[in-house]
């Protein structure tokens, strides 16, 4: 429950070290073997199988977000995988299924989610390709239950099929992320590489348009916190689209990236990497800006009526004489909003994983 | 062996069992998936080129290794047999636990042929905690001085919030929180809080995520200016206490 506030990676307590310290703990249970399930009750080898798969769950988006090793070897630990019965003591009266199918399928969600991300490190033994980890995407997607899925689900308020949801299409972001990192994108052609840029922009667009009916609805801090990460990384593919040459695909990723920023605003105090998400844009979008001012210093003099309109940024830059194309979309000014106060250190911004700078 | 007369030899199966995920290092990403033992319903039966671990087939292939049920087992286990024999279990246990891992430790004590007994009984340790719903919260560990005792009260780790915002917060726990991470069984948390019985690090832990999930207006009636103000007030206290016992069950 402790690894829910931070990282605080300056601190030799923080949410990977608490992650630590709880799988040192379960290994020295037998957490982590299925043996230990030898014996014990019905409801205590469901209590044990739901503690070993949250954390596994955990560490999986805990690596995946800061770019850490996992803590957890899967090969090396038997535990099955979830099912309905090892919630039978939790749910006995057959209230709140949705509650535990919910909590499978993001296990079995996990477990593609750790190939995704050892994809990244490139390792010749743990590599997978691309479109077997799409199609086992789709087939994870396809299998959900009714009651989990948006189409299915008698609200679009329901907060696990809202979840799995997001976390699909965050999947689905990771997945295509870092194409221009992978070595074998050279050899990809060009066919490829647009269809992958593609499937990621969809994912980003289902992200980030979910965003305002979730701060409305007052869903945000009901969220389970490895959904945030899908706003940080959509609004990094929106911001790719930024300097779009195309005015259109710029402004509508502008919008798209502030949908993402409004909710992570939001989620701030819950979800502490939001501060620096945020910041991270922030800076970005400064220096566009100011790239954006020297481009048009360069060309012609700068116009009386732009520099006129005197604006300035969340840092409280002054960012008056900017392109009339900038100005006529405002960006959200966060800082008139109370508590920008950021925990931890820059050190967590160093720690986070090379999400996007190659393009920034 | 020990008294026990229905105990029988068998072979060792050390090695021979299937491990889940072997396949998933090969380098031929083949789509196959895992075969299986034909007696295992997994319930999970997708094709996929990942091996997402079935709900069965491991226990099946811990059979094999340990060629015994539970129904089969005797009543010591190896690693109990052998921490009888050095005569340390009464004093709080040897410190190495032994699961059967692939150790020199552990193929030195299978070298012991002389019944069927499990490697290792997981049942006192992962049977539910009675310690939770009985030990009054006023009890302390014995091997914690009245030195730390003052310099945790000092500290603030025995505060709890106003009895009102706390169980706002459990509340917050139970119903925004257990359904997205059933960690805990529902019946002995929800006993070990009406008995006040909650140990001091669960009741900080719940204070942090309740605080962490709770609606903004919670955090507006208590003394805290924002909700990452309120986080880290009952993440400190949560520190203290664990630096200071060091003791889970604490």
């Amino acid at each position: 429950m402790l690894s829910f506030l931070g990282p605080q990676m300056n601190s030799v307590y923080n949410a990977c070290s608490w992650l630590d310290f709880a799988f040192t703990i379960a290994e020295s249970m037998g957490i982590h073997r299925s043996t230990s399930s030898l014996g014990v009750s019905t409801k205590d080898k469901g209590r044990v199988k739901r503690l070993w798969w949250t954390l596994a769950v955990r560490d999986a988006y805990c690596a995946a977000l800061l770019g850490r090793p996992f803590r957890i070897n899967i090969p090396q630990c038997d535990v099955s995988m979830l099912e309905l019965e090892d919630f039978a003591s939790e749910f006995a009266d057959g209230q709140n299924q949705d509650s535990a199918f919910y909590q499978i399928e993001v296990a079995r969600l996990s477990i593609i989610a750790r190939a995704i991300i050892q994809r990244r490190f490139h390792s010749s033994d743990v590599y997978v390709d691309l479109t077997d980890l799409q199609e086992d995407l789709q087939a994870w997607r396809s299998q959900l239950p009714p009651g989990l899925t948006l189409q299915g689900s008698t609200s679009n308020k329901n907060i696990f099929a809202v979840s799995l949801e997001l976390l699909y299409h965050q999947h689905i972001i990771l997945l295509h992320f870092d194409r221009a990192n992978c070595p074998s994108s050279s050899s990809m052609s060009r066919t490829a590489n647009i269809a992958s840029a593609s499937s990621a922009t969809v994912a980003a667009q289902a992200i980030a348009s979910s965003a305002s009916s979730l701060v409305t609805n007052h869903m945000t801090s009901r969220l389970p916190h490895e959904v945030f990460m899908g706003f940080f990384i959509s609004g990094i593919v929106y911001y790719r689209q930024i300097n779009s040459s195309d005015p259109l695909v710029s402004q509508i990723a502008r919008a798209s990236l502030d949908n993402c920023r409004m909710l992570l605003h939001e989620a701030r105090d819950a979800w502490d990497l939001a501060h620096w998400s945020i910041r991270i844009f922030d800076f970005l979008l400064s220096r566009a800006q100011d790239q954006a001012l020297t481009v048009q210093a360069e060309k012609a003099p700068v116009d009386d009526h732009t520099s006129d309109r005197a604006a300035s940024n969340v840092f409280g830059e002054d960012i008056s004489g900017l392109h009339q194309q900038d100005l006529s979309m405002d960006p959200l000014d966060f800082a008139d909003l109370p508590d920008l106060s950021i925990p931890g250190t820059f050190d967590d911004f160093l720690l986070m994983p090379n999400f996007f700078l190659p393009s920034a | 062996m020990d008294g026990k007369n229905d105990c029988i030899l068998v072979d060792s199966q050390r090695g021979l069992y299937q491990r889940v995920g072997r396949h998933r290092a090969q380098s031929n990403r083949s789509r196959t998936p895992v075969e299986a033992p034909a007696a295992v319903d997994s319930g999970t039966d997708r094709s996929s080129v990942l091996t997402i671990p079935s709900s069965d087939g491991p226990v099946l292939s811990r059979r094999l290794r340990y060629g015994a049920t539970h129904s089969d087992l005797p009543g010591r286990s190896l690693a109990g047999m052998f921490e009888d024999f050095v005569e340390e279990r009464e004093r709080g246990g040897m410190g190495i636990i032994l699961f059967g891992e692939a150790s020199p430790l552990t193929f030195a004590l299978e070298e012991h042929t002389g019944d069927q007994a499990c490697f290792y009984d997981a049942r006192p340790t992962l049977s539910s905690n009675k310690q939770l719903v009985d030990r009054p919260r006023e009890i302390h560990p014995p091997h914690c001085s009245s030195e730390d005792i003052a310099y945790l009260v000092a500290k603030g780790a025995f505060t709890l919030p106003d009895p009102q915002t706390f169980q706002v917060y459990f509340d917050t726990f139970m119903t925004r929180f257990y359904p997205l991470y059933t960690i805990v069984n529902r019946s002995e948390l929800l006993e070990a809080h009406n008995r006040n019985t909650l140990p001091w690090i669960m009741l900080h832990g719940i204070c942090l995520i309740g605080a962490t999930f709770c609606d903004a207006s919670v955090i507006h009636r208590t003394n805290y200016k924002s909700r990452a103000e309120a986080r880290q007030a009952y993440y400190r206290r949560s520190i203290w206490y664990s630096q200071t016992f060091k003791n889970p069950n604490y």
